[in-house]
């Protein structure tokens, strides 16, 4: 078992361009041999099969000379990449070994195929002198074996050209994926909230220690609560509401007095599908934009209901509102106003005409309602949840 | 012996950085706790303290706008838990800084750069060009404003712009003090200087605009301070540290 995963491993680690390799040169050694032996024994089937051979015992007379030279190009191949990773800058090796561009594609290319060359002349050199006959002659002489060979050569470099395409192609994706969840990640586990909260336990961990455990305990929740919705693409409205109960303990932790919140929805609203991470940056701004410039503070309310076949969330806040005069804190985070054009895009992607997002001013200018519109559905784990 | 004020939102962060403040400072003495910007900005005015702790996210006056306020010698070190723009500019203009949650190390670096620079003055051009920098007051590109419209009662005043003395922030509104007398807007000051001609208005203060072709000269008084004389206005104006080096003698 762990011969097999060593084996693996030294496989794997032949193929990649770095300074330091953690599996055994021994190992490594041990399975370019075997790739050596496999290729020297798939040429020779390949010739038998497809070339005409016409003396008596030519398979048992060259397979030691075949397995010799295959031997040759195998291990000047590994042997040139290894060489590569001492000699080449570091950055030039990183770079090369990342398939990201065209670029460090044909660089790697070239040098396997420049050290495939030197293999073969080493190869042509040494063994006939080990076996006593002229190997390279008698290849020669074969014009049927040479095209043949030709061909499988060509064959291999597209079979190579393609797998390369395809491992760019997938982790571009896979490069894009990641990004659009890093995003989101970092729009959840904001640095400001994470330091402040840090900061927050740090000093309450002297005057009030019982109140520091407290809010250790709700921001793991809120974390956690926050990483399973990462995971998935939608979400039902009972989660979000779960995950904004936990962010709004977190903030009036902090805040004590100057935030007071509720949250109210019916039990078919909360059933319903909605995508993951919709709540959260409205009431991120209900707090940042609404309510923590006020001197007072004030109170956020979250309500959902289904009329209609519709979903309404209604994020409704009573401080500064939208155009206050003094409201030139909201200033202070740019990149602010991107929330809702980023929800909107969102929401469009997914739904089309069907879904909306609108901010109003309450009245008097005091405080602001975010209201969100989508097409009702109900989750069916959730409905077979509800009822068991 | 120095004299410092703290200003957080949250108070037990207040009294915990004063708490490591004084373990590593302990002749600073901490005259005020201000819970919000407002307070902070009338006790940095009324007390003078030699150093102010602003937390730049407060309710009311945020720290940034404390410190555009200020027109006394004191020396302002913001604190921050995190916020990316201004602390590349606070590092980028060698301003103080303090970070939450306060690391011992780092605080008593701060410490000592305090103690030692409380003979020199602090940089101000450098925090004018940040604190205009970190409020985005860029100015619009397109037509400037030309005219004013306040409202009076029941009436409305079209008014010149260059027949405005100054803008001045009152609570909720903007005082226009023009050549025809005094008017009300809603638009605040930060606003205003987006719309106006920045070579002829010029922000000196938290809350004052001034129209330089109205300008008649400064005055320096026994604290320091700076003053504005107006052609044609009795009262004088404040010119908050941070701008003071906007009307440097030639």
């Amino acid at each position: 078992m762990t011969g097999k995963t060593t084996l693996l491993r030294g496989w794997r680690s032949l193929w990649e361009l770095r300074p330091h390799h953690d599996v055994s040169l021994a190992a490594r050694l041990l399975v370019a041999s075997l790739i050596a032996i496999v290729l020297a024994l798939g040429l020779m089937a390949f010739v038998a099969i497809f070339g005409r051979v016409d003396r008596q015992g030519w398979w048992w007379a060259s397979m030691l000379p075949n397995i010799g030279i295959c031997l040759c190009i195998v291990h000047t191949l590994f042997g040139v990449l290894r060489l590569a990773e001492r000699v080449l800058p570091a950055p030039l090796v990183a770079r090369m070994s990342e398939v990201r561009d065209i670029r460090a594609g044909m660089a790697l290319s070239s040098l396997s195929l420049a050290a495939i060359i030197l293999g073969m002349t080493i190869g042509f050199t040494i063994v006939p002198m080990l076996v006593g006959f002229n190997v390279w002659g008698m290849f020669i002489s074969l014009p049927a074996a040479l095209t043949k060979f030709a061909v499988f050569i060509l064959f291999v470099l597209g079979v190579n050209w393609a797998w390369w395409r395809s491992r760019l192609r997938q982790q571009q994706l896979l490069g894009e994926v990641t990004q659009a969840r890093l995003r989101l990640l970092q729009g959840q586990i904001e640095p400001h909230l994470l330091f402040n909260t840090l900061a927050n336990i740090q000093s309450l961990m002297d005057y009030d220690p019982p109140r520091a455990k407290r809010m250790l305990e709700t921001f793991s929740s809120y974390l956690r609560a926050s990483l399973s919705q990462l995971r998935q693409g939608d979400s039902t409205l009972e989660a979000e509401l779960d995950m904004a109960g936990q962010y709004l303990s977190l903030l009036q932790i902090r805040m004590e007095d100057r935030l007071r919140f509720r949250i109210d929805a019916s039990e078919e609203a909360r059933l319903a599908v909605m995508p993951t991470l919709m709540l959260q940056p409205l009431l991120e701004n209900a707090i940042h934009h609404g309510l923590a410039p006020k001197l007072e503070g004030g109170s956020v309310l979250v309500q959902a209901s289904v009329t209609g076949g519709r979903l309404q969330v209604r994020v409704i806040d009573d401080g500064i509102g939208l155009h206050s005069p003094g409201a030139s804190g909201r200033q202070l985070r740019p990149g602010a106003g991107m929330a809702l054009a980023n929800l909107r895009s969102r929401l469009k992607a997914q739904y089309g005409e069907q879904a909306s997002l609108r901010l109003l001013a309450r009245d008097a200018g005091a405080g602001a309602e975010a209201v969100l519109e989508l097409p009702y559905m109900r989750c069916a784990a959730a409905s077979s949840q509800a009822a068991a | 012996m120095t004299r410092a004020l703290i200003a957080d939102d949250e108070p037990h962060l207040a009294l915990y950085l004063r708490d490591q403040l004084l373990a590593l400072w302990p002749e600073l003495q901490v005259i005020h706790v201000a819970r919000n910007g407002v307070d902070a900005a009338a006790r940095i005015a009324e007390l003078e303290p030699e150093i102010a702790f602003l937390d730049i996210q407060m309710p009311g006056l945020s720290g940034l706008e404390v410190a555009q306020g200020i027109e006394g010698h004191t020396r302002v070190v913001f604190v921050t838990a995190f916020d990316e723009f201004a602390l590349q500019a606070f590092e980028h203009a060698a301003l103080d800084y303090v970070l939450k949650p306060v690391s011992t190390d780092r605080l008593a670096r701060t410490v000592a750069r305090l103690r030692c620079a409380s003979t020199t003055p602090p940089p101000e051009a450098a925090m004018a060009q940040v604190l205009q920098q970190l409020m985005a007051t860029a100015t619009l590109p397109g037509p400037r404003l030309r005219y004013i419209l306040a409202s009076q009662g029941e009436r409305s005043h079209h008014l010149d712009v260059a027949n405005v003395r100054f803008f001045q922030a009152d609570d909720k509104y903007t005082v226009v003090a023009s050549v025809d007398g005094e008017f009300l807007i809603r638009t605040p000051i930060t606003e205003l200087a987006a719309q106006l001609d920045p070579q002829q208005f010029r922000q000196v203060h938290r809350s004052t605009l001034v129209n330089l072709a109205w300008l008649e000269g400064t005055r320096r008084d026994e604290a320091s301070r700076l003053w504005l004389r107006m052609r044609g206005h009795a009262s004088e104006l404040p010119v908050s540290r941070a701008f003071v080096h906007l009307f440097k003698a030639m």
